[in-house]
């Protein structure tokens, strides 16, 4: 059922607003294999905005 | 039960969408509602969702829901990550919706609304949607490879070039015009040049906010620039109003050019985070909301449309853009119908973050249509205006001359009914000193999207809608501007680093900024001649934006067609082979046309040797023989860009022919052995 607050989640995922949380959730999940702690909020942040727009990203 | 009940349903919605549709497209005595074209265009789209998408992915493509995609195969948090379907469907529209559906159907109403609207609501359901929701399903099924990749490994290394090079030319003309619309919308108008520029420090300030403030708050930081534009837009009339504040903001159209230029160098070589990213997060929340806002006031409104179904214009003479309706309308609306850029975001992002195959339909089928669907209000917006005053804008003053009177008996000839007084009074309660020659479509786009709003929601405030529309088509104009010129450096550092490996390297700062003057300097030369055109620059900017726009479509529609035909699906290669050859025979009458028509408003050849005749004839005066010249190697540079683009998909073309045979030899010696 609509919910104000399944669409305030689902604005949030869109806009990547949630993306650090979502982030930190995978990165808890598989630990074993990666030796380093997480980036801070500032630096996820900054890599994932580059990641973004290295590429054909917005169109005409 | 619940089955019958259904079909009633979808039997009542497509006699709905027929219903409507016939009412558009045999309507002549009396003016038509806007609400149908709405009405139209929702029941053909769901009804060509519900069975033709499901139809393709169920019985063409094959879809598995229990086959690993891509996303959920590479898991790694950040290429390639599963995406709930819901939250892909938005990221992938607000990456494919750009200014190009806006200003397409804006300028195709020069025939009517008629044209225009059938080859939005046909073109998308059997042609853009197809396109791409196959280029996704075929980049899903190979890893989220690009469309070049896949062009160069299905049909050559010649059509993989195609697609880069094609790629490449695109989005410079593609900056070029949308420069030239801004600054059409900009010229001599304090007020959209003061809101346009304060969109500039907003953006920078959100992106501080993002980055050191508040590091990663997209929505608090978004929201904060949102109010802070809305201020912009009502201080621009404080401006507008102000005499010594306006002289700061009063510009040329080739002032505003060369401030676009720069702007356009600085911002390509500044950090993603302190301009380009905050200012996509700015126009893709204003771009959604007034979209949002625009199907309900039209709903509320129920405008009716005053342009004719068909105006005399189709048959080539028209004022915004020489050309017959075959094949010019088909080149005006790309976006919006069908558009090859799209197959880039199909196979680039998009693929590495389907959850599930499953999905592929509704994102990639559904979210074309919902483009469509902004192509159709754009196409209201602009059919709402009366006839007259849509001609007064839009107009060059190398077609209706720059004098008022001379402007308006012109268009009264036509058999359009306007006056000055009328032009005069809309201009003032807009608040622009002038409306007429503001060609590029931004500028009567706005009025049409300013009546509706007014009309809707409070008469008195129509210069603020004007302005908050003219705001709202400029922020992402120069988003894309930015993004186009930053891939456009990608695209070349990739190139030169062939060349020498320093040169490959996208963070080092020399390559950087050579690259980056490149690339601006490309589409500044383009832009710069657009303004110096007495023709507007929009007559030759657009028609060739979009040949190279659907010579993509037609690469991408040519891999789908030879991987159906490769993967022993002959028999359904049709999905994608009849908007190819559509887009064949356009793509060629049209280029066709732009080179060798006689008509000097169509073929370059002939415009730049009518101009060389009046040179050595002594008509031109001597301040205007260099721009004359400037303007004669253009029109050569630009016949040679269209040849170019023919001879490109001809061969990716034979390519695909050449596979068909092969494969079908290969078929008949297998038979032959079984038997």
């Amino acid at each position: 059922m609509f919910s104000l607050r399944k669409l305030w989640v689902y604005i949030r995922t869109v806009s990547g607003d949630n993306d650090y949380e979502v982030y930190l959730e995978n990165f808890s999940s598989c630990k074993k294999d990666k030796k380093d702690c997480p980036l801070s909020r500032a630096e996820y942040f900054k890599s994932k905005l580059e990641g973004k727009w290295n590429k054909i990203n917005r169109c005409c | 039960m619940k089955n019958i009940g259904n079909k009633i349903i979808w039997a009542l919605v497509s006699l709905l969408g027929a219903f409507a549709f016939s009412l558009i497209a045999l309507q002549r005595e009396e003016s038509i509602n806007a609400i149908w074209f709405i009405t139209a265009a929702i029941c053909i789209y769901t009804v060509a969702y519900r069975f033709y998408s499901a139809w393709i992915a169920t019985k063409a493509l094959v879809i598995d829901g229990s086959r690993q995609t891509p996303a959920v195969k590479f898991s790694n948090s950040q290429d390639f990550v599963p995406t709930n379907k819901w939250v892909l469907f938005g990221i992938h529209f607000a990456a494919i919706a750009g200014p190009g559906p806006l200003v397409g159907p804006t300028l195709a109403a020069q025939f009517g609304y008629l044209p225009g609207t059938i080859w939005i609501l046909v073109g998308a359901v059997v042609g853009g949607a197809v396109q791409d929701m196959v280029i996704l399903f075929f980049s899903v099924r190979r890893n989220g490879k690009s469309l070049g990749q896949m062009a160069k490994e299905e049909l050559g290394a010649l059509a993989g070039f195609a697609s880069m090079i094609g790629t490449f030319i695109i989005m410079i003309i593609l900056i070029a015009v949308l420069g030239l619309v801004v600054v059409n919308a900009m010229k001599n108008s304090p007020w959209a040049t003061s809101t346009v520029v304060a969109t500039i420090p907003i953006a920078i300030l959100v992106g501080f906010y993002m980055r050191f403030i508040r590091p990663g708050r997209v929505l608090e930081a978004t929201a904060i620039g949102v109010i802070l534009l809305l201020m912009a837009v009502y201080m621009g009339s404080i401006i507008d109003s102000s005499e010594s504040m306006r002289s700061y903001f009063d510009h040329s159209g080739l002032f505003l050019a060369w401030a676009l230029i720069i702007y356009g160098f600085i911002a390509a070589v500044l950090p993603i985070w302190m301009l380009l990213a905050p200012r996509d997060y700015l126009s893709t929340f204003v771009k959604l909301g007034t979209i949002i806002f625009l199907a309900i006031a039209i709903a509320i409104m129920q405008p009716d449309i005053k342009m004719p179904a068909v105006t005399q214009f189709i048959d080539g003479s028209g004022p915004i853009f020489g050309g017959s309706v075959f094949p010019f309308v088909f080149i005006t609306i790309a976006c919006g119908a069908i558009s090859g850029f799209h197959a880039l975001i199909s196979s680039g992002t998009t693929p590495k973050l389907i959850d599930n195959e499953r999905h592929i339909p509704m994102i990639g089928y559904g979210g074309m249509l919902l483009e469509a669907f902004v192509a159709i209000m754009a196409m209201v917006a602009a059919c709402v205006l009366e006839p007259g005053i849509y001609f007064a804008i839009n107009s060059p003053a190398g077609v209706v001359g720059t004098e008022a009177n001379e402007i308006i008996s012109k268009i009264n000839s036509w058999g359009y009914s306007v006056t000055v007084e009328q032009m005069d009074q809309l201009a003032k309660d807009v608040g622009e000193s002038t409306l007429f020659a503001r060609t590029g479509g931004a500028p009567s786009l706005a009025v049409g999207m300013a009546t509706i709003f007014a009309n809707a929601f409070g008469k008195h405030l129509l210069a603020l809608w004007y302005h908050f529309a003219i705001m709202f088509e400029a922020v992402f104009i120069l988003t894309t501007l930015d993004s186009g010129t930053r891939v456009g450096r990608f695209m070349l550092q990739d190139m030169l680093g062939n060349l020498h490996p320093k040169l490959g390297q996208t963070s080092w700062l020399p390559s950087i900024i050579l690259t980056s003057f490149i690339v601006v300097s490309c589409w500044g030369y383009f832009l710069y001649i657009g303004v110096i055109d007495p023709n507007g620059g929009v007559n030759i900017l657009w028609p060739l934006f979009g040949i190279a726009n659907q010579m993509l479509a037609a690469i991408a529609l040519s891999v789908g067609t030879a991987i159906l035909i490769k993967s022993d699906k002959i028999k359904f290669a049709w999905i994608t082979a009849i908007p190819l050859v559509w887009l064949l025979i356009v793509t060629t009458s049209a280029s066709y046309q732009k080179i060798f028509s006689e008509d000097i408003r169509i073929g370059f050849l002939s415009a730049a040797n009518s101009m060389s005749e009046k040179i050595s004839n002594g008509y031109i005066p001597d301040y205007g023989i260099d721009v004359a010249q400037k303007l004669i190697f253009n029109l050569k540079l630009d016949a040679g860009i269209t040849i170019f683009l023919v001879i490109i998909l001809w061969i990716v073309i034979i390519d695909v022919i050449r596979i068909a045979l092969i494969t079908k030899i290969k078929n008949r010696k297998r038979k032959l052995s079984d038997v």
